[in-house]
């Protein structure tokens, strides 16, 4: 076949299929919020104004182990129950898209329209036939009002199931429920989160009493408030007689209201307790069900803490320090009354403080729970009137919890910089950028020699240059919010080796001005980002959380972790570069410009040793940072040995290549297998479930993990059929003169690996 | 830029790398080449030479050092490394890591066959820490003796040393490295570690007044590998009256009554009302709960009584008691323990959680360390451990106290000679690895840039 029906089949190809992947990658990330083509209806429904969505956005909550904005709750709530960012519905006839700040405030403010809103996606419908329902797809969204019919046998079978794996662990104690068979026990667990969030403010309903009953000075007394305020005056009086019936009975439903809120959101601030202990006067702080840690001031006298029968340390006038503990005893072992102020750091679901504030450390809390109590029933008054109204008093509640928020050491300006930092959606912008990169590429690659090639040319430069900055100023706006290097965790793996992997591409295709570097940096930034949003969609976690403490070093976050992920971005460019490689050579591009090959080899031999320097420093400093954290170098833990086996696989590419074991052919091909190897220590280990990197295991991605594997070995195997289909080839024509114009084989190519 | 003048940058880059690996092979005929990465000497070119260097290879040494040197020993190694890291990487999701750790890692593993899924994989690997033994030789023989000395290669060198360093202080670790556990409540004191795995039968006499005496321990590695069909005979000092026969070794086990288990009673054999029944062996070892039945035996060898052992998992698990020529001693099964040349105190510990999970946030333990009248104030923090006379203390695990009670600490305890070779190893190898990949980097920069910068078509 003459040489240009090949380039311009080359050509072609190549274009038709940046084009398909790129439709592709944009239906499938736009897919959010789409489930079926009927939407359900949600009668009576009205869009919360953007202004009230606005200042609900930077409402603190905290979730997670730290203090974020109530949109980032949203949001990975959402996702984790709806498994998109927006949800769409049917209202009056109109088409309705919601996203997640105005979908909780629905559930927290208007939970009779919540409860109609398709919430819940289930992917195995199989769950629902199970328990009688009738459902049309096998991956369909539902609304709490749809399952609820359905919800007590589902926990019957999720409690049923987890006394069955339960005994079976007795026998076998490393049994593991079979990945792939119906489990009803995380739907259930969602739906009970769900339930304790949209009970949030039940307490708003209040007591039922005559609602004209008022109280002199004007304060409603069916309201839970009211009766919170009353509790420490309440519970005097019933130390002294016996309790009336009604009085009971009043009691049991204040504390039936709030405590259907103790999973609802948390966003009451802990409370500062004042205590004053006479000399010999002791004290306890009741932890509840976790271990918390409280800060405590002595601001005059002497105090010893206890945990049990231990001596934590004495505090003496004007010291402070904090104490985790179960049960904190605190005793004034001076002569002069002690005054201590204690604070500790959760904060809670309405539910949840009044347990706090039921133990008695300071009886002014009652007053102070009362009072939010009141905001917040004021807040849920006003949502059922006018919305101007309600954004006032959303706005007071806001400021008054960012002022609590500030006063509890949590940085000013930091919940405003999140809020933007998701509306700035950096590596959504990132990815348009990239999209309409590689379309300009691939319609560059039709007549890169034209005028027209090398206007496309500097446009594919400039939008590339557009992603990659969005790229990374996502990373670095993230390490600004976390207060920490890029990565830490499995998340933050990704924008990082793909901006890693699009920087080394850009400083190639600076030096050698091939547009081969180009467009593969293009394409793995563009692949790195919609891997990064889908990973989000499925894990559905919010991975700016903190970190465990064994991961919390800056120093080895910043060295042993950057640099092994730098060894997975290069091994996975130079994979990129070798798939340019057989398609190169399989439409025979390599006749047309000869130094093409040799090119190409030498950037994937360059990138291989790119990859051993980068793998095997983070590996060994992996090890190192093991035997200052778990006592061993090294502990043939699967992360580790994935490590490895990088660092392994490159030795064996290069010593084989020195050996003259491998050449143009076999370097291309062990560089298409070394990503499998690659993808298997980034991802397949973290499916493995073993082993002590723990935070790094993820489940859900089996699936793409294989495909990957099995994608990058076709094409290892295609390069090993045209190699054999080359020698073949050459071996008929040897001896025979090369027709004039024909370019000949540089020599390297003549050997094959 | 022209084609021509890219090619002809480039070759002699491509040229240096691609003639290393011609010349491993020219190096194998014993045709020297001037810029051959083999030392000169092997791969003399003079012709003067040339007779009696064919003497000289003809040797069988010359031989065997040319193929362990050799580039297809290093390649193999690689290979086999990769496979056994591979397949180990698999099947400890399925038998534990302790298990897959001494059928892949160990010293006794000369050959291993996977098997994944119950399945047998039909690709016999050398046990990984005699691959690792061959690369060794083979990198000082063909990475460092052979290898051409030079400044193009000096980074190569300095990297190969590297390597041989850091396989080496594995080789060392493994040899002779001792690992357990200490955990210490707060306000207390302890002096010996207990290994996490590694079993032991400790023989206490008891004195008149019913106190124990010094214990004689048999020691772990005996019972190590000892399977359930077979006996140890434990030969003791003359001190003690009597030696120990060691038999069912069971590594994961339920210590059973017969009146109460009867329909689990499968034929096992029965001591005092008791037997021990095989349960499956979980992947973490150190939850196996070991089982023996243990004969005392006069000195001649004549049975004198039977006992059956269990560890219970517990600190100090409940000993038997036997009578032997009258005096009483007791016999426990339990996890191997070593004593620290020091004791340590633990004054404070703290742990906090992320507020609202149970994630937690850091760990720190304020300890003294006793050493007769020495007494010395450390604090370990997680990443920050604590090392003195060639034993290393790790904050492994911390435990919050229970309502009343005190808040604990795990301490990881290892004594490794090879402790901070890997650091060394590090700075090494990354100074050599630097220099080497600079070098060709600069080359290939040098080579790649465009004279005329417009975009190649």
């Amino acid at each position: 076949m003459p040489k240009k029906s090949f380039n311009g089949a080359a050509r072609w190809t190549g274009f038709a299929l940046a084009i398909v992947a790129t439709i592709w990658i944009a239906v499938v990330t736009n897919r959010d919020g789409y489930s079926k083509e009927e939407y359900q209806q949600v009668e009576g429904y009205s869009k919360w104004n953007e202004e009230t969505v606005e200042i609900a956005k930077g409402i603190p909550v905290q979730d997670g182990g730290r203090v974020k904005p109530f949109e980032t709750r949203a949001q990975f709530l959402m996702l984790k129950l709806h498994g998109a960012r927006k949800m769409k519905f049917e209202s009056g006839g109109r088409e309705m898209s919601i996203g997640p700040t105005e979908w909780l405030l629905d559930i927290l403010f208007r939970p009779e329209l919540a409860l109609k809103m398709p919430t819940f996606r289930v992917d195995d419908s199989e769950l629902l036939e199970n328990v009688g329902m009738e459902v049309e797809s096998r991956r369909d969204r539902y609304s709490y009002i749809q399952l609820e019919p359905y919800m007590q046998e589902l926990g019957k079978r999720a409690g049923d199931l987890q006394k069955e794996i339960q005994a079976k662990m007795q026998v076998d104690p490393d049994y593991k429920f079979p990945a792939g068979e119906s489990d009803p026990r995380a739907l259930a667990r969602k739906i009970m989160e769900y339930q304790g969030m949209v009970a949030s403010n039940d307490f708003s309903k209040g007591v039922t009493l005559d609602a004209s009953a008022e109280t002199a000075d004007g304060e409603q007394m069916n309201t839970v408030s009211y009766w919170v305020k009353a509790m420490p005056v309440l519970a005097a009086a019933l130390n002294q007689q016996e309790v009336p019936d009604h009085v009971q009975k009043l009691i049991n439903e204040v504390s039936f209201r709030l405590g259907r809120g103790e999973g609802g959101i948390e966003w009451l601030p802990p409370y500062e307790a004042n205590v004053v202990l006479p000399p010999g006067g002791e004290a306890t702080i009741h932890s509840g069900e976790v271990v918390k840690t409280f800060e405590v001031n002595c601001e005059s006298g002497q105090v010893e803490m206890f945990e049990g029968s231990s001596t934590l340390g004495t505090l003496e006038e004007g010291a402070g320090d904090s104490y985790p503990g179960a049960e904190l005893v605190v005793k004034n072992t001076g002569e002069v009354s002690a005054t201590l102020k204690i604070q500790g750091r959760e904060w809670m679901s309405a539910g949840n403080r009044l347990g706090e504030v039921s133990r008695g450390l300071d009886i002014t809390h009652w007053e102070r729970l009362s009072n939010d109590l009141k905001t917040l029933e004021g807040l849920c008054a006003a949502a059922e009137g006018k919305e101007s109204e309600f954004a006032e008093k959303l706005d007071d509640w806001r400021e008054e919890l960012v002022s609590r928020s500030s006063a509890l050491g949590e940085k000013e300006g930091k919940l405003e910089s999140e809020v933007t930092y998701y509306e700035k959606n950096y590596f959504v912008r990132g990815l348009v950028w990239f999209v309409l990169a590689f379309v300009v590429a691939a319609v560059s690659w039709l007549a890169p020699a034209s005028g027209w090639g090398r206007w496309t040319y500097r446009l594919t430069w400039i939008l590339g240059v557009l992603g990659a900055v969005y790229l990374t100023w996502g990373i670095v706006h993230r390490c600004i919010l976390m207060e920490r290097p890029p990565v830490g965790n499995l998340y933050d793996t990704i924008p990082f080796i793909a901006g890693g992997g699009v920087l080394v591409l850009f400083l190639l295709e600076a030096v050698t001005r091939r547009r081969i570097a180009l467009g593969a940096a293009i394409a793995v930034g563009l692949l790195g980002l919609f891997l990064a949003r889908a990973f989000e969609g499925v894990d559905a976690q919010d991975h700016m959380d903190p970190l465990r403490a064994v991961l919390r070093s800056n120093f080895w976050l910043s060295t042993h972790v950057i640099i092994i992920t730098l060894g997975y971005s290069g091994g996975l460019i130079a994979a990129a570069m070798s798939h340019v490689f057989i398609y190169a050579k399989a439409f025979r591009l390599d006749r047309t410009d000869r130094s093409l090959s040799r090119f190409l080899t030498r950037s994937v031999y360059g990138l291989v040793c790119f990859t051993l320097f980068f793998s095997l420093v983070g590996t060994v400093l992996g090890g190192i940072w093991a035997n200052d954290s778990w006592g061993r170098f090294w502990g043939w833990d699967p992360k580790e040995n994935g490590a490895m086996l990088i660092v392994l696989w490159c030795l064996i590419i290069l010593h084989a290549r020195m050996g003259g074991y491998l050449k143009e052919w076999g370097i291309h091909i062990a560089s298409v297998l070394g990503a499998i190897v690659v993808a298997f220590s980034w991802w397949g280990v973290n499916l493995l479930g073993t082993g002590l990197h723990s935070y790094g295991f993820t489940e859900g991605i089996g699936g793409a993990v294989k495909m990957f594997y099995c994608f990058e070995f076709v094409v290892a195997l295609g390069g090993i059929g045209l190699a054999i289909w080359e020698k073949k080839s050459r071996g008929k024509k040897s001896g025979r003169k090369w027709p004039e114009g024909t370019d000949q084989l540089p020599n390297e190519q003549k050997a094959l690996g | 830029m022209s084609d021509s003048q890219n090619e002809s940058r480039s070759t002699e880059v491509d040229e240096y790398y691609a003639k290393a690996g011609e010349k491993a092979k020219v190096g194998k005929k014993a045709k020297g080449s001037p810029k051959s990465v083999f030392n000169e000497k092997s791969v003399a070119s003079e012709k003067s030479k040339a007779g009696k260097k064919a003497v000289k290879e003809r040797s069988i040494w010359a031989w065997a050092f040319r193929v362990l040197a050799g580039f297809e020993v290093a390649i193999i190694c690689l290979l086999m490394l990769f496979a056994a890291t591979f397949f180990g990487t698999l099947e400890q999701t399925q038998v534990g890591l302790y298990q897959t750790l001494q059928k892949y890692f160990d010293m006794e593993a000369l050959f291993v066959i996977p098997k994944l899924n119950g399945k047998i994989i039909p690709l016999p690997i050398p046990g990984t820490f005699w691959v690792s033994a061959v690369l060794v030789v083979n990198m000082t023989l063909g990475g460092l003796i052979r290898a051409r000395k030079g400044w193009k290669t000096a980074g190569v060198l300095i990297a190969h040393f590297s390597m041989i360093f850091l396989l080496v202080a594995g080789g060392v670790s493994q040899i002779s490295k001792k690992e357990g556990v200490m955990h210490v409540y707060q306000g207390d004191r302890s002096d010996y570690a207990r290994s996490y795995t590694e079993p032991t039968i400790e023989i206490y006499p008891i004195g008149d007044k019913g106190q124990r005496d010094r214990p004689f321990v048999v020691d772990s590695k005996h019972l190590t590998g000892l399977k359930s069909e077979d006996s140890l005979t434990v030969r003791l000092p003359e001190e003690l009256p009597f030696d120990l026969k060691v038999s069912g070794f069971l590594r994961s086990s339920d210590l059973l009554q017969v009146g109460r288990a009867k329909d689990q009673h499968e034929g096992e054999r029965v001591v005092d009302g008791f037997f021990l029944k095989e349960t499956k062996r979980a992947q973490q070892e150190e939850t196996n709960l070991t089982g023996c039945y243990l004969t005392v035996l006069d000195k001649d060898g004549v049975a004198l009584q039977e006992v059956v052992l269990h560890y219970n998992g517990m600190l100090f698990p409940t000993p038997v008691t036997a009578l032997v020529n009258g005096e009483k001693y007791e016999f426990s099964l339990t996890r191997w323990i070593w004593p620290m040349p020091f004791e340590v105190e633990l004054d404070k510990t703290l742990g906090e959680y992320w507020p609202g999970t149970r994630d937690p946030s850091w760990f720190q333990s304020d300890i003294t360390k006793v050493e007769g009248d020495l007494r010395e104030e450390y604090s370990i923090v997680m990443n920050k451990p604590m090392r003195h006379e060639g034993v290393t203390l790790y904050q492994a695990s911390w435990a919050p106290p229970a309502p009343g009670g005190r808040p604990s600490s795990g301490f990881a305890i290892v004594q490794n000679p090879s402790d901070q070779w890997p650091k060394w190893s590090l700075y090494i190898a990354s100074f050599g690895l630097m220099l080497h990949f600079g070098m060709k980097l600069t080359r290939f920069l040098g080579s790649s840039i465009p004279k005329k910068k417009t975009p190649h078509a």
